[in-house]
């Protein structure tokens, strides 16, 4: 319970995302964490006493410091860690028996997108993941080439995935995870070392498959891309600091910068205008929502 | 490192059915790699020469990928004359040129090229996967293949992260010299290499499990031997055959 303590002492986010998750979405949970504890061994604790549930069809953004527990936490989501307490896949523990069921439901994207991609061509790297499940081999090559034009790399199939770019590595390691058509998606850290332009087209795959209905996990500490991308955020420093809805977590200054975060760029103006009196609205996170808040400043003035 | 870099191209090689041309090819490797008289090894160097020819593959690539290979058989070629006892046919101050030492470097020279070149042949002709799966049809222990494909795989990888190690320590100030800093220096950065390559097996193999690999590699193509195959294969084991004979009746 340290963790829902935790939870309770931010007045500004208790009773979010966990209760609202449940009441707007009957289909279920898609992740149920209850009391994880984990150590790796020699190591100090690195989950503590991990606590919450995610909705089937939600986005949820995992933020926290570096050596906060967000990779290990992930990894535990398809069976490849076991810490002390409970972890739940759509309503299936995860233990040995149902190891292979849960890895089909949860696709992976690891950090290091060469730590993925194995094969010496990138469609036999993205058919990789069917074969092993023993799917009929018509079956295989339509979802590989699926996978490949969701990312948009369906031209560089027969190219071996060392001669791809960092950014188009990221979006191959993305169709490894896609061709096995999982429920859930557990991305670590998908735009970190990317450009720009790579980001953005990161982002826009993200928002599809979210838009699309396939659960999302993803590690980050793009706070800028989190309200684009997250119906939910949980805030990890080994125990749960805070879990919410993005935009109540995201405009919690106070909250994110304890935990050596920052707030995404458009809030932390507009919460600064609202302090000096300037501002009184909603609080922007994208670039719409900003201009929105800016015409309403101006409209505000002319009055 | 891009060995399968011709895979695509199209030949009697790349149209052979992968076992047969990897069990043919590697007997004909065995076979030039155990002769002992330079004539023979010359024989089986321009065998290899033709083999070659046939699979066209670009001599200049082919020239290329040679380069380290004739760093490490050139000194046999350079030094054997001169170190292996024998019959003197030439003497240079306290240094005698011995036929015994020329033939053996001769030799190991000539049939080291061509087990090279039948090599590149054999793994440029068809993607590396290909051939890592024709290894597992033909029997090869799984792990042997895996340990092949993945090597293949990540040396580049490795060579990739010892350079980008080298260029920090340049960026430090570093100079090689030939003293014990350096080998120190150097010691350390290959120690750091090799456990981050731990560490980055581990990762790997976490994400190999993740997409339901249960330690075997799953097996896509369908292939069916023809009578061209066979007739290939017979006319590569022939050819090792024959250079067998010759050298035992040399």
């Amino acid at each position: 319970m340290k963790d829902m303590e935790k939870i309770s002492d931010k007045k500004s986010v208790k009773n979010l995302g966990v209760e609202n998750s449940s009441d707007a979405l009957p289909d279920g949970w898609a992740v149920e964490i209850e009391n994880l504890c984990f150590s790796y061994p020699g190591g100090g604790t690195v989950l503590d006493a991990v606590t919450f549930r995610l909705a089937r069809g939600r986005s949820l953004a995992l933020l926290g410091p570096n050596g906060a527990g967000k990779s290990t936490l992930l990894l535990h989501l398809n069976g490849l860690l076991s810490g002390n307490g409970s972890v739940r896949i759509l309503g299936k523990k995860v233990v040995k028996e149902n190891l292979l069921w849960i890895r089909k439901k949860v696709g992976m994207v690891f950090q290091d997108p060469d730590d993925q991609l194995i094969m010496p061509s990138l469609e036999e790297d993205v058919a990789f993941g069917p074969r092993n499940l023993g799917l009929p081999e018509e079956v295989v090559q339509r979802d590989s080439r699926w996978a490949l034009q969701v990312v948009g790399l369906d031209d560089l199939a027969e190219r071996s995935p060392q001669s791809l770019s960092f950014g188009q590595k990221k979006r191959a390691a993305l169709a490894t995870a896609l061709s096995m058509r999982p429920e859930i998606l557990v991305l670590d850290e998908p735009t970190s070392n990317l450009d720009p332009r790579s980001k953005r087209e990161v982002v826009a795959l993200m928002k599809g498959l979210r838009e699309s209905g396939t659960t999302i996990i993803i590690s980050t500490h793009d706070v800028n891309s989190v309200p684009l991308l997250a119906d939910e955020v949980l805030l990890l420093n080994r125990g749960v600091v805070a879990f919410g809805k993005t935009e109540e977590i995201m405009s919690e200054r106070k909250l994110l910068e304890g935990q050596g975060l920052e707030m995404p760029l458009f809030a932390d103006l507009f919460e600064e205008l609202r302090e000096e009196g300037r501002y009184n609205g909603p609080t922007p996170f994208t670039k719409i929502e900003a201009k929105k808040a800016l015409s309403k400043i101006s409209s505000a003035k002319t009055f | 490192m891009h060995l399968d870099l011709y895979s695509r191209r199209n030949s009697p090689i790349h149209n052979w059915d992968p076992r047969a041309r990897l069990v043919a090819l590697f007997v004909l490797i065995v076979s030039v790699a155990t002769l002992q008289s330079p004539a023979i090894a010359a024989i089986g160097f321009v065998l290899s020469l033709v083999v070659l020819a046939v699979s066209r593959i670009s001599w200049r690539r082919a020239a290329a990928n040679l380069k380290w290979p004739l760093l490490f058989l050139l000194p046999f070629l350079l030094i054997l004359p001169l170190t292996v006892e024998g019959s003197s046919i030439a003497s240079l101050s306290i240094l005698s040129i011995s036929r015994e030492g020329i033939n053996l470097g001769l030799s190991i020279f000539l049939k080291g090229l061509a087990a090279v070149i039948l090599a590149q042949v054999l793994l440029a002709s068809c993607p590396f996967s290909v051939t890592a799966l024709a290894m597992g049809r033909i029997k090869v222990p799984d792990s042997l293949v895996q340990i092949f494909l993945f090597t293949y795989r990540y040396i580049d990888l490795l060579g990739r992260e010892l350079g980008s190690t080298l260029r920090s320590l340049d960026a430090r100030g570093f100079e090689r010299r030939s003293d014990c800093r350096t080998a120190k220096v150097l010691g350390n950065a290959l120690g750091a290499l090799l456990l981050h390559s731990i560490a980055r097996s581990e990762r790997m193999f976490q994400a190999m499990i993740s997409r339901c690999y249960r330690g075997q590699l799953p097996q896509s193509c369908r292939w069916r031997m023809n009578s061209r195959d066979w007739m290939k294969g017979l006319v590569v084991v022939g050819a090792a055959l024959a250079l067998q004979f010759f050298e035992m009746t040399l």
